[in-house]
């Protein structure tokens, strides 16, 4: 055996099922199928990934828990309920993510910050009440495996509040209004494989200073490689 | 005569997938391998693109790189990062740059000017070629990280080598069949997840101070990248017994680059070990 079994990165789908998603959870469906099908052509970037499809209306609802998706012989369809509670899905999250980590390190993994995909077509129902159960989710000290979260808001969802859901601008995505609202869905869904597959290394380094002059012993060693 | 060149298998089966032709230019080889004896000092090294690099079509974006001087030897181990997409000219622009230093530097070391000029290498390249000499810029296509070692002779079967890195890419002492690390762990055990980036040139960290250990004959100096540092672990699983015995006399070139082409599980970035032995000189 291998002294540790591999890095593995968390995804979550978090999906609002509230009844205005109606027209288009069939698109969304499909959608997830693909992501499914694209993982099974990619076996060694899915060997990295473990997902769960959590579906959020007045309620929350674990459509499929944490797993490698190339056990799975198919995914499981999401459906329309009433109410679009966004704290009852972060309100899940921070008693799952932790839980899964812990699982998964004992299973031998190092694991990745897990990474949190959230889609929703309309304004939370519980304004005023999420926003503290999502500032717990994302405090880094309050929850040392908080996510980040890739926000994407279609139909009546306003940018200000998927920006507030995003853990970074760049992660908050919302249609262009007039754009339809099933080719919205599908480029998420798209982007959500290319994330998925491609979870390559960030550049960083929080205390090395990037080189912007011109060392004076320095000397091309090569010109060409 | 017969031998089975299926690569030694590390942990569970992984998937069996055909190598792609890299879709880049200019040409870069799947497997580079390298060795030669100096003075007192034997070494090897070879560099192996991943099963995952393998899959996709993209060039290994490790490399190494060994010298010889007035009897001391340079070796330097690079790894570009994954998400740079020039990062496998990064690696082999950062590793030809610190040997040509090395090889024109006398006495004392500047380390932190050493890194320096490998960040700025990166610079200048994406200056002349791509025309850009914006050090963000060359951080985004080429940063890669870099392990050095310069190992000087310190009597009949004695070494004492001075090493610094950037990045997750690492050294050890192995002394027999056990392997000690020479930098200290970037991730502690109790972290919960893997830290979010990893450190690369262009970026060099504001103090550089070189790790100094004494190699006697019968311990090998290791370097590599994270392709075979995060399978090792500590050493004491089934990668650990295969180095450890692989490398307990300096091995035929083909047979590291063999050890280094294994499989299992999710292990899928490309991997370069770079080995030195201190020899006394009736062996060498």
């Amino acid at each position: 055996m291998a002294e540790t079994a591999g890095r593995v990165l968390p995804v979550y789908l978090v999906a609002d099922e509230s009844v205005s998603m109606t027209p288009v959870v069939d698109e969304l469906n499909a959608g997830l199928q693909s992501l499914h099908d694209a993982l099974l052509r990619e076996p060694l970037a899915a060997a990295k990934v473990r997902f769960s499809i959590i579906g959020f209306s007045e309620d929350v609802v674990v459509h499929s828990a944490l797993s490698d998706l190339r056990n799975e012989t198919a995914l499981p369809q999401l459906s329309v309920r009433s109410g679009t509670a966004y704290g009852v899905a972060f309100s899940l999250l921070i008693d799952r993510i932790p839980a899964d980590v812990r699982a998964l390190k004992r299973e031998g993994f190092a694991v990745h910050r897990p990474a949190v995909f959230f889609l929703s077509d309309g304004q939370p129902t519980d304004p005023g009440e999420w926003e503290p159960v999502y500032a717990e989710l994302i405090d880094r000290e309050r929850t040392p495996t908080a996510p980040n979260i890739i926000a994407c808001g279609i139909g009546d969802a306003r940018a200000e509040t998927i920006l507030h859901v995003a853990t970074r601008p760049e992660f908050a995505f919302v249609a262009t209004p007039g754009v339809e609202v099933g080719f919205a869905i599908a480029e998420f869904c798209t982007a959500l494989t290319r994330s998925v597959i491609r979870s390559g290394q960030a550049v960083g380094g929080d205390t090395a200073e990037l080189v912007v002059e011109r060392p004076d012993s320095f000397r091309m060693a090569v010109d060409v490689v | 005569m017969s031998f089975d060149w299926a690569p030694p298998l590390i942990g569970a089966t992984g998937p069996q997938l055909s190598a792609r032709a890299p879709q880049t230019q200019p040409y870069r080889s799947d497997t580079v391998i390298d060795g030669w004896a100096a003075g007192g000092f034997e070494v090897r090294a070879a560099s192996v693109r991943g099963p995952g690099h393998r899959a996709s079509g993209v060039p290994r974006q490790d490399d190494f790189a060994l010298a010889t001087v007035g009897g001391s030897v340079i070796a330097v181990v690079a790894d570009g990062v994954s998400n740079a997409p020039l990062s496998h000219l990064g690696a082999t622009m950062v590793c030809r740059t610190v040997v040509d230093y090395l090889l024109r530097a006398d006495g004392t070391v500047d380390w932190h000017d050493l890194l320096r000029c490998a960040g700025w290498a990166l610079v200048e390249y994406a200056g002349r070629q791509l025309g850009d000499s914006d050090p963000q810029q060359a951080e985004t296509l080429l940063a890669s990280t870099v392990v050095v070692a310069l190992v000087r002779p310190d009597g009949p079967g004695r070494a004492v080598a001075q090493l610094v890195r950037v990045g997750d890419s690492t050294a050890w002492r192995l002394r027999d069949g056990t392997w000690e690390p020479l930098f200290a762990a970037l991730t502690d055990p109790q972290d919960e997840l893997l830290p979010d980036g990893v450190a690369a040139l262009p970026r060099v960290p504001a103090e550089v101070e070189p790790v100094e250990v004494a190699i006697v004959e019968g311990n090998v100096l290791v370097l590599a990248t994270d392709g075979f540092a995060e399978p090792l672990g500590h050493g004491t699983g089934d990668l650990g017994r295969l180095f450890g015995d692989g490398l307990a006399t300096p091995p035929a070139m083909t047979r590291l680059a063999w050890m280094l082409d294994f499989a299992g599980g999710s292990w899928d970035d490309d991997r370069t070990v770079l080995a030195v032995w201190p020899v006394s000189p009736e062996l060498s």
